[in-house]
């Protein structure tokens, strides 16, 4: 072997050295987790929480208003018919909880590291503190009404490997929350320049809403969540809902309607809402369009009438006035009778009972945007739903005018069971319609989504002066309400003598009907069964264990202790 | 044509015939008349010999007058004794293919040996028996003929289809195989045309793998392409072929079925149910759809959106050289398919260049180097939407303009053929650059050190445009996107290597250094609203809104040292031994290195002088067990991050950022250990030949995507839990069946099973959550068992479920009264065969060749969401004909589908889950080879069709290989020609 030969040898030695150093990852581009423990990490965690509102409120189509007396399933969400039917068996396997599970839980998550962050590094950011306290007691106020005792307790960010679950308490949910709700209270700005962002009002308005839900629990459960007493809760509700009308700039708006008018969004009335933009580039959330998709599920078919299952002339499945129809939800017989129209502005804000038509067959004209025609073409009215039960000679007349009707009776049975045909074509609610969408079948709303409303602390304060004895004072908080429904003077009387549970329960299902809430008062004031089974024939096998959730099939299969981490009763 | 062969031959002999001086002029053919050169003729008894020239003919002085004997002999052939008559001037010799040959060289990784050195389970596939289908990727030519080795179908042009070798190991890390391209690990072989390809080896066993260390868990696949031989003329060959592609679509309701369907709708919805009669049609259908219904001219939405035939044609040139020095091949290729969505089409161009120099005696350089440009138009799957369109709905009104939402029931959805009419660009270019320069010195006799240079790369241009009327912006703005992606892969191999034969003991020992790192990054930026539809993606700028700008970077480094060595005994025995040590930069720190060792040897019993067989002339017996890794996982997998998200208040917007969910900072290998016994066989002169294998494969410290409870904020984190096992057979034989001068017939058959298995999780427990169970294959369905739909006598039962006649009827597996998730999901099927099989039968008759090829996959089960979870009962969306008319009714107890007088239904899914078993006919080919025409070494004309025709599914309603409405497997009929100068 000669010299170069042994030199082409020792050159492949020497190559042979380690790479040891090459091996370590350089991740450029990549935000690390740290950076969120940092100041301005953590202003972007705050936001990144604010987003995962959009998810939750979109979740409350179903913790919220199912199963109720007011709102039942249509034909086409599995979910919703599975949970407002209460078939236990499959309950636990459905998205509706699962989803609302993991998004809630990823807020928890996210917020316990922000507000851990804050006390292990000593930060001193008030408002970042006040706003992460908030959202965890949203968060967990939504949990522990939702799944009660059976929910995951955690105050700590998770860091590794964690597969237990821990389940404690309902005091020790209401504790962690009293004291958030009192943190963001303390920390909070009294105004923001930020439509949207969180103030003491909202936190104050936040609370009233927990105290209230407290109420509906038994006194030592109470006591050990560290509130005197169930008249203690009461007393300090009102206190709040006055403080929250009295010495803040929100106002009840003088026209009902315009609380929900997408062109007058962030209004007087609003004390929290969840912001969506028309900017799509911001409006991310996990329906894939961007927005949200509430303005959908309320929504039935109005191209065919309930009565006879024919085609509706001149209008069609969707449009961008009457709603893309997604057939999740429909209101129920009592909720329709409930109203009294004639008196009552909130009926047809929140009803839509007459259509007009899209389209004019003389001139082969359609809007392309699904508005009435409009510009010198008829808008007759070609679908009414009134209110009322019609007979055939009633019917017969409409028809003679082109109008297909469909009464009560066409689409309840007498016991007020939807009929089989007439669950896809029902009334419309309105409140989340969206005439801002760009086209007809637009999935996507930009409008807010309100959390808190003035409206509701009213009614907050009207229940809590019943529960401490003063009817009269509860009389005058819902008049305060009914002055601005009032279609005349005189109109919707109410007073001391009218006041009991039953009525303030009708109040609030007027009122705020469809605004997410419904399941949680019904809940918190004990008056599911009752109400639901009484009121929702859909609904009749309602019992007590369903004042709490399942907790998600999904769940239970992945904890590492099930022995100890059990599924609610009943499930 | 015979008599002109004839003729022909004649007039040569006459030519050749004047020639008196005892010379003898001989030509020698393969049994498909290519001309054979090198072969070695010898004289009986005498010391006279030659070897043919590059025609395959020879000349050779043999004592006129008398007669004599040849012996003739060929690597690869069977040897062949022919007799010449006293003067005899001229003979044609045909020689016959041994089927397999212990000779043949196999590529091992990091080197080559003889086939008869082989320990480990490696089965080759040559140029020839790849080249059978009308393909322009490896994998699918590949599907079938080695078995143990399962190809998926490919659904849509330019597709690489899924391959799985000897089952599935891993759980969440990659299951696919490791490709090697003349010695470079690369990740994808779809540039290589199979023309290209002198041979293909698959390693099957953890101990042939262990040398490609942590990556060698799902096996590795080498791909050699063609180098020029040694002093050999200049060689030109053309290969082409052209035909059409035939999209196989599952067959959904026609018109009257649909009609059918929706009065019973309608029917069944009504106030008085099902009782009130067959419906007129007038109160049913709107106006628009009446119209079509009275007409009866029912519009094929299936027919208007996709293309019946399909172009597709391939051709590949290639010149090669080789002097003693030198050796050259040049290549170009061009490939164009047309996809069955219309605007799907998928263009390659390559050139490549081979080149092998010898400086001296002892230093060798060489260059492989390849250049691939590919355009790949995409497509939308109209996915749903198709189901909306129904056959009463029109796509264009009377003016010829398309109806946007042209269903009247589901007015939402978007007409389906808005991407054909509209601006639409969704385009995929890459360009690849593939070049491996080596240098190589033999150091002293049999020591030789090798470097590889290897640079990969590739260079991606995405580029999307819709207009506003497409099926993606329906409405909306329109959209424009480019991303740019460059990924560049830099090796460098260092190969000492020790080769040396002493007596009978032989020793191979080879020592390498291997260094790898590949960079990825991308750029893209997107926007809505542009001026004009002419401006496509060309000007980002001018959007008005949306605006979003995209930046990433991701790098991975491996470095290795490994060795082998190997010492053989007389032919007789074998034994080797080598060990890999692998450093990667995506696992934990702590947790980088990983060691894989692996020891085979082997037995040739024919080589025994006590084994005295005459049936049997080869009989190997091999073992082996080694270690192999998987560490696929993403770079920086063990580093947290964030993930951002957006809010506004207002008008004001924001990003935000949050946690992106939990890491695992213990992450390290995933190991797999095979334990492989093989049994390689000659029989009867060769003619049956084949290899037996059995093996059991455990992969333990799976790297685990584990789904845990979202509580904690993640749904799942990387982990090393847990163990799972493949234990299979496997049968390669190839048989030459008749082997006459004018007939021949081969069949090559190959078997396999498979069994997949989770032996271990993490508590002992199964993880319903994941769908994994303790003792079943990896991928399961895990659902409700489906017993059919409760009739009318069982109300009172059904009732008890919550259930009406007419509703599915689920199993109550646990017998408590209740079916729920807890107690009543079972294991409904696996998702990989239990079985597969593969048959080609061959036959040569004079110049003409036939062959077909039977491919089949047993025991699977596949999930169609056309017949399952897309399934709607209310007439808003079409349906499969596999529904129609098979719902139950009061009048159709017999129906298999739930009553109509529902929209949705919760466990239709249950209705997706069938019998995937098939037998396909894979290859049908027929064709002709010319001989003697002058100055054309080969000429060979064919017509091929690539999946003619099932014979055997086990479920009539779908094609097992595409269940679902968006993608087909499809029918490829080619005709070609193969021509070498």
């Amino acid at each position: 072997m000669n010299l170069h030969r042994i030199l082409y040898l020792a050159i492949f030695l020497l190559l042979t050295i380690s790479c040891k150093k090459q091996l370590v990852e350089d991740p450029k581009g990549m935000i690390n987790e740290s950076f969120l423990a940092t100041e301005d990490g953590l202003k972007n965690l705050v936001l990144s929480q604010y987003y995962q509102g959009r998810l939750i409120v979109e979740d409350l189509r179903h913790l919220g208003e199912f199963p109720s007396d007011i709102m039942t399933f249509s034909v086409n969400s599995v979910d919703i018919t599975d949970i407002a039917s209460l078939k236990v068996n499959t309950m636990p396997t459905l998205g509706a909880m699962s989803d609302s599970w993991r998004h809630l839980y990823t807020g928890v998550n996210n917020v316990n590291f922000g507000l851990k962050a804050i006390q292990d590094k000593q930060f001193n950011f008030p408002t970042i503190e006040g706003e992460l306290s908030f959202l965890r007691a949203w968060f967990y106020l939504l949990i522990v009404e939702t799944w009660g005792a059976g929910a995951h307790f955690t105050t700590e960010p998770t860091t590794g490997i964690v597969t237990d679950g821990n389940q404690t308490t309902i005091d020790a949910f209401y504790t962690l929350i009293l004291g958030d709700i009192n943190t963001a209270i303390a920390k909070l700005p009294a105004t923001s320049a930020e439509s949207g962002r969180l103030t003491i009002g909202a936190a104050k308005a936040l609370k009233a809403r927990i105290l209230l839900a407290l109420a509906g629990y038994d006194d030592n459960t109470i006591t050990k969540s560290g509130i005197a007493g169930k008249q203690k809760l009461y007393a300090d509700t009102k206190a709040l809902c006055d403080d929250v009308i009295n010495n803040y700039k929100y106002k009840l708006l003088p026209n009902f309607e315009d609380i929900f008018d997408t062109y007058n969004q962030g209004n007087e009335e609003v004390i929290w809402a969840v912001q969506f933009t028309g900017q799509e580039k911001f409006n991310t959330s996990e329906i894939s369009t961007g927005g949200h998709g509430l303005h959908r599920y309320w929504v039935g078919n109005y191209n065919k009438s309930a009565r006879t299952q024919e085609i509706v002339p001149r209008m069609y499945g969707h449009s961008i006035f009457y709603g893309r129809e997604y057939r999740h939800i429909m209101m129920t017989r009592y909720f329709l009778t409930m109203f009294n129209q004639a008196e009552d502005s909130r009926t047809d804000a929140t009803i839509q009972t007459v259509w007009r038509a899209l389209w004019n067959d003389a001139a082969k004209v359609e809007d392309a945007f699904g508005l009435p025609v409009k510009d010198g073409k008829p808008t007759d009215t070609v679908l009414f739903k009134p209110l009322y039960n019609v007979d055939d000679a009633t019917a017969a007349q409409y028809k003679a005018r082109g109008i297909a009707i469909d009464g009560l009776n066409h689409i309840y049975s007498p016991d007020g069971t939807p009929i089989s045909a007439a669950r896809s074509w029902y009334h419309t609610m309105k409140k989340y319609l969206d005439p801002s969408r760009k086209v007809p079948k637009d999935e996507a709303s930009h409008k807010e989504v309100i959390v808190l409303r003035l409206g509701d602390v009213y009614l907050m304060a009207a229940e809590s002066a019943m529960m401490l004895g003063d009817p009269s004072a509860a009389a005058g908080y819902v008049d305060k309400l009914r002055a601005r429904a009032r279609l005349f003077p005189g109109a919707l009387p109410v007073s001391g003598s009218d006041i009991n549970m039953g009525f303030i329960m009708d109040e609030r299902a007027r009122e705020l009907g469809g605004e997410l809430l419904r399941f949680f008062d019904l809940k918190r004031t004990h008056t599911l069964v009752d109400r639901v089974k009484k009121y929702n024939p859909d609904s009749k096998n309602i019992a007590k264990e369903h004042e709490l959730r399942p907790i998600p099939q999904s769940e239970l299969d992945k904890v590492t202790n099930r022995e100890a981490f059990k599924q609610n009763p009943g499930y | 044509m015979k008599k002109l062969l004839l003729i022909f031959f004649f007039l040569t002999v006459l030519a050749t015939g004047m020639s008196q001086d005892g010379t003898l002029n001989g030509k020698i053919m393969d049994n498909t008349s290519t001309p054979l050169s090198g072969v070695s003729i010898t004289v009986k008894g005498t010391a006279i010999n030659t070897v043919t020239n590059d025609d395959g003919q020879f000349t050779l002085k043999i004592s006129s007058g008398k007669s004599a004997s040849l012996l003739i002999s060929y690597v690869g052939f069977q040897s062949k004794e022919v007799s010449i008559k006293a003067n005899q001037q001229q003979v044609s010799v045909t020689l016959e293919p041994v089927a397999t040959d212990m000779n043949e060289v196999v590529v091992i990784g990091y080197g080559t040996m003889k086939k008869s050195d082989v320990t480990g389970a490696v089965a080759s596939v040559n140029s020839k028996s790849l080249n059978t289908l009308p393909t322009g990727n490896p994998i699918e030519a590949l599907q079938g003929k080695i078995s143990g080795v399962n190809i998926g179908a490919v659904t849509q042009p330019g597709e690489t289809p899924q391959i799985r070798i000897r089952g599935n190991r891993s759980l969440n890390a990659s299951n696919e195989p490791l490709y090697v391209v003349d010695g470079i690990p690369r990740n994808t072989i779809e540039d290589i045309p199979v023309s290209d390809i002198e041979s293909l080896e698959v390693l099957k066993d953890a101990a042939s793998a262990a040398i490609y260390g942590s990556r060698g868990a799902n096996g590795v696949i080498l791909i050699t392409t063609k180098r020029a031989k040694l002093n050999s003329k200049t060689q030109v060959s053309y290969n082409s072929y052209f035909g059409v592609n035939q999209a196989k679509f599952p067959k959904l309701m026609n018109g009257e079925e649909y009609v059918q369907f929706r009065k019973d709708v309608f029917r069944a919805n009504q106030n008085m149910g099902w009782a009130s009669g067959d419906p007129a049609v007038e109160k049913v259908f709107g106006p628009r759809e009446l119209a079509v219904v009275k007409s009866g001219q029912f519009v094929d939405w299936q027919d208007m959106m996709y293309n019946k035939n399909s172009m597709t044609q391939e051709h590949n040139l290639s010149v090669s050289h080789g002097s003693d020095k030198t050796q050259m091949v040049l290549s170009l290729g061009y490939r164009k398919e047309e996809g069955y969505y219309k605007t799907n089409d998928i263009q390659r161009m390559n050139m490549g260049i081979n080149l092998d120099h010898k400086i001296n005696k002892s230093i060798k350089i060489g260059l492989s180097s390849r250049l691939t440009n590919t355009n790949r138009n995409n497509f939308t799957t109209p996915d749903v939407n198709m189901l909306y369109m129904n056959p009463t709905s029109q796509p264009y009104d009377e003016n010829g303009q398309m109806i946007w939402n042209p269903s009247t029931q589901q007015t939402a959805a978007w007409n389906v053929l808005a991407n054909y009419q509209e601006p639409y660009v969704n385009k995929r270019d890459y360009l690849r650059s593939f070049n491996v320069l080596y240098g190589e010195i033999t150091l002293a006799d049999g020591l030789k050190l090798r470097t590889n240079l290897g640079i990969d790369f590739e260079q991606g241009k995405e580029r999307e445009y819709y207009g506003s009327n497409t099926t993606l912006r329906y409405g909306r703005a329109d959209y424009a996107r480019k991303e740019d992606i460059n990924k560049t892969g830099i090796l460098w191999d260092n190969i000492l290597s020790y080769n040396k034969k002493f007596n009978k003991h032989s020793v191979n020992g080879t020592f390498v250094t291997s260094f790898q790192r590949q960079n990825t990054t991308r750029f893209s930026a997107s926007g809505e609203g542009f001026p004009g539809e002419e401006l496509e993606d060309w000007n980002l700028g001018s959007a008005v809104q949306n605006i979003i700008i995209g930046s990433s970077r991701e790098e991975w480094t491996l470095g290795s040292f490994l060795g082998r060595f190997q010492y053989g005994y007389d032919d007789r025995f074998i034994i080797n031994f080598s060990l890999r040590a692998d450093g990667s930069s995506v696992l934990a720190e702590g947790k980088k290195w990983g060691y894989f060792p692996a020891v085979s040897a082997a037995w040739t019993i024919s080589n025994e002088k006590f084994f005295n067989v005459s049936a049997i002339n080869t009989l190997k017996l091999r073992g082996s067990y080694g270690v192999v890794g998987n560490s696929a996982i993403d770079p920086y997998a063990t580093l947290a991050g964030t993930t951002q998200t957006t809010y506004n208040f207002g008008e004001q917007t924001y990003f935000g950022y949050k946690l992106a969910g939990i890491v695992n900072k213990q992450l390290g290998w995933e190991y797999s250990k095979t334990l492989n016994v093989g049994l390689d066989f000659g029989l009867l002169k060769n003619r049956i030949s084949g290899t037996i294998e059995a093996y059991k494969t455990t992969t333990s410290d799976l790297l685990m995507q584990r789904s845990i409870p979202e509580f904690t904020g993640s749904s799942s984190v990387y982990q090393n839990i847990g163990s799972t096992s493949n234990t299979g057979f496997e049968l390669m034989i190839t048989s030459t069946n008749i082997s006459k001068k004018d007939f021949s017939w081969t069949t090559d058959f190959n078997f396999y099973t498979n069994k997949e298995k989770i032996v271990s999780l993490l508590t002992g427990d199964d993880m319903v959550g994941n769908k994994w169970f303790i003792g079943r294959p990896v991928g399961v369905q895990y659902d409700y068992e489906k017993l059919g739909i409760w009739q009318l006598d069982k109300a009172d039962e059904a009732s008890k479920f919550g259930q009406k006649p007419g509703d599915m009827r689920l199993k109550d597996q646990n017998g408590d009264g209740k079916v729920d998730a807890d107690n009543d999901r079972i294991v409904l099927g696996q998702n990989s065969p239990k079985f597969g099989v593969f048959l080609r039968n061959s036959f040569m008759f004079k110049g003409f060749t036939f062959s077909f090829a039977l491919e089949g996959k047993f025991g699977q089960m596949i999930s169609s969401s056309t017949l399952g979870g897309d399934l709607f009962f209310d007439g808003t969306r079409w349906g499969p004909a596999a529904l129609a008319e098979n719902y139950w009714t009061p009048d159709n107890p017999g129906g298999e589908y739930p009553y109509v007088n529902r929209a949705v239904e919760a466990r239709v899914n249950l209705y997706g889950f069938r019998n995937g078993s098939y037998l396909n006919v894979q290859e049908l080919s027929l064709g002709y080879n010319f001989s003697k025409i002058k100055h054309v070494r080969s000429l060979n004309v064919y017509a091929r069709v690539k999946n003619p025709f099932y014979l055997y599914t086990k479920d009539k309603d779908l094609d097992p290989q595409a269940p679902n409405f968006n993608y087909a497997a499809y029918r490829t009929s080619v005709i070609g020609l193969s021509v070498n100068l």
